[in-house]
C-alpha cells in the first residue's frame, strides 16, 4: 500500500510539473548578475578587514582607463606576476587630475546616539546624488571595527553598486599611493591630498576582471574609490563599481560624486537620534524607496 | 574554460530541473523562478570552493531547499497555488489533477513539503534528505509518512488512479 502510494505521488508530481511550465527565459544571465552582486557585497561586508577592502575587491586584470570615457582595449601584455591570467601595462591619461573640491554638508542637530548598520545604510542613500534609482540595500557592522553598507544604483548610463565603509577612529595615516599600487596591481590611478579641516583624502581607480580565471577578453569592472580620514580619526571609504563588465561600462557615480559622498561630515559613529530611529525601519536586501533615507514622518513603504 | 564559463554551463544544465523542484516546493512558477535565481546566485558565489559535477548539483539542491525554508520562516513568499492562471492551456484532467495536487501540497508544512518533494520528485534517499534538511532519518521517515497520509486523505480517488505506473 505504502509503495503504491509512493508510486502514485511520484506520478502526480511528474504530471504537476509537466503542465503549464513557462520558458526558463533569462534565468542563467539573471542568476549570474545576481551572483556577481552578491559576491561583491559579501566581500565588502565580510571585510571587517579595515579600509584595505578597497584593494581586496580588486583581484584581476589591470587595464588602461580614461575616466569619463569608455576604457580602451588592452594594448600590451607583460609577465603574469603571480596573478591569474595575463596582465597589461596600466596608466592614467597624462595630466589627468582626480582631485575634486570637498563641499561640507550640514550636520543634523539633536541628540546624538551610536550609529547602527541601518543608519549607515540610510545615510548612504541620503548622500547619493538625487534622482538615481536604488535597490537591494545591504548593511552590516562590527561596532568595534567598522560599519558597511551597499546599495545598487541605476543611472541612464550605468548600473552598479555603491558601498561605504566607516572605520573606527585610529591614529594611523592613510597608506601612500605607492603602497596602494604595490599592494594591488589592479590599482591604475591614485591621488592623495589634504583637504579642508585637516582631512586626508585618497582617490583610487581600480580595474578588475571577473571571476577567478580573469582574462582580458572578459572585460573589466571598474571601481572608483575615495577614502577620507578626518581629523578626528574616523575613516570613510566610498566606492562605486559597475556590474556588467564591458568596454562601455563605468560605475554609476563619477569620482567627484564618490569623493563628495565620502567627505560628508555626517559619517560618524554618533548620529542624530531621530535619524537612527527612522533608519531602523529600513528593510534591507530589497528595493528601497529613496524617501526612506530622509528623516521624515513614517513612510509605510519603508 | 574559466570558472565563470563553467558556472554558466552548469547553471544552464541544472537550471530547468532546479526550477521544477522549486515549483513543487512553492507552488507558483514566478516564485520558483526567483528561488532558482537566488539559488544559482549563491552557487556562483561558492563556485570556487564546491566541486563541479555531482557535488555542485547537490550543493545547489541543498541551497534551494534552504532558501525555500528560510523564505517560509520569514513569511516572505506568499503562495497562491489555486488562483494562478496557467501560462498556457492544458487538458481538463491535467488541470484538475494539478490543482488538487497543488492544494494538497500547500496543506503540508514547509518542511513536510520539502521532504515529500526531495523523496518522491528528486528520488533522494531518507539519509540524503536528512542530511539536506539537517534532521534525523527518523524525522524524515515520520514526516514522509504523515505527508503521504495527508495526500491520501486529500486526493482519495485521484491517488488511486495514479497508482498505475505511467
Amino acid at each position: 500500500m505504502q509503495d503504491m502510494d509512493e508510486m502514485a505521488v511520484r506520478a502526480a508530481l511528474r504530471r504537476v510539473v509537466a503542465a503549464d511550465e513557462p520558458p526558463v527565459g533569462a534565468l542563467v544571465g539573471e542568476a549570474l548578475r545576481a551572483g556577481l552582486r552578491l559576491r561583491r557585497r559579501r566581500r565588502l561586508l565580510a571585510a571587517g578587514a579595515g579600509l584595505a577592502a578597497v584593494t581586496a575587491v580588486a583581484a584581476g586584470v589591470p587595464a588602461v582607463v580614461a575616466l569619463g570615457q569608455p576604457p580602451p582595449a588592452a594594448t600590451s601584455a607583460s609577465s603574469a606576476g603571480g596573478g591569474p591570467g595575463p596582465r597589461v601595462h596600466v596608466r592614467l591619461p597624462a595630466g589627468f587630475h582626480m582631485v575634486v573640491p570637498v563641499v561640507p554638508a550640514r550636520i543634523p542637530a539633536g541628540v546624538q546616539v551610536p550609529a547602527t548598520a541601518k543608519s549607515v545604510a540610510s545615510l548612504l542613500l541620503a548622500v547619493l546624488p538625487a534622482h538615481q534609482p536604488t535597490s537591494y540595500l545591504a548593511a552590516g557592522s562590527q561596532p568595534d571595527r567598522s560599519a558597511v553598507a551597499s546599495v545598487d544604483v541605476q543611472t541612464s548610463q550605468a548600473s552598479g553598486s555603491v558601498q561605504v565603509q566607516m572605520g573606527q577612529p585610529d591614529g594611523s595615516r592613510l597608506q601612500s599611493c605607492a603602497a596602494a599600487r604595490a599592494a594591488d596591481g589592479a590599482v591604475i590611478g591614485c591621488k592623495d591630498y589634504a583637504a579642508a579641516g585637516g582631512s586626508e583624502v585618497q582617490e583610487l581607480v581600480i580595474a578588475t576582471g571577473v571571476g577567478s580565471g580573469n582574462r582580458v577578453a572578459d572585460g573589466y569592472s571598474y571601481v572608483f574609490a575615495a577614502t577620507v580620514r578626518r581629523s578626528d580619526g574616523v575613516r570613510v571609504l566610498v566606492q562605486a563599481s559597475n556590474f556588467v563588465p564591458g568596454p562601455a561600462s563605468l560605475p554609476p557615480l563619477t569620482m567627484a560624486q564618490v569623493v563628495t559622498a565620502a567627505a560628508d561630515p555626517r559619517w560618524s559613529w554618533a548620529m542624530s537620534s531621530a535619524f537612527v530611529t527612522h533608519a531602523q525601519r529600513l528593510r534591507l536586501t530589497a528595493p528601497v524607496p529613496r524617501a526612506c533615507a530622509q528623516v521624515q514622518p513614517a513612510d509605510p513603504r519603508c | 574554460m574559466d570558472s565563470t564559463e563553467e558556472f554558466i554551463e552548469f547553471a544552464a544544465a541544472v537550471g530547468p530541473r532546479l526550477r521544477r523542484t522549486a515549483y513543487l516546493l512553492c507552488g507558483d512558477w514566478h516564485t520558483a523562478q526567483d528561488l532558482t535565481q537566488t539559488t544559482l546566485a549563491k552557487v556562483f558565489v561558492a563556485w570556487h570552493r564546491i566541486n563541479s559535477g555531482e557535488g555542485a548539483y547537490a550543493y545547489a539542491h541543498r541551497t534551494l531547499v534552504n532558501c525555500y525554508l528560510a523564505g517560509k520562516r520569514k513569511g516572505k513568499h506568499a503562495e497562491f497555488p489555486l488562483g494562478g492562471v496557467p501560462d498556457r492551456p492544458s487538458g481538463p484532467e491535467t488541470t484538475e489533477l494539478r490543482l488538487v495536487m497543488l492544494e494538497a501540497l500547500a496543506s503540508l508544512t514547509p518542511k513536510a513539503r520539502a521532504v515529500l518533494v526531495l523523496r518522491y520528485w528528486e528520488d533522494r534517499s531518507v539519509d540524503q534528505v536528512a542530511a539536506m534538511l539537517g534532521c534525523s532519518a527518523g524525522n524524515v521517515k515520520s514526516q514522509s509518512s504523515r505527508a503521504l497520509d495527508r495526500l491520501r486523505a486529500l486526493l482519495g480517488d485521484s491517488l488511486t488512479e495514479l497508482r498505475v505506473p505511467d
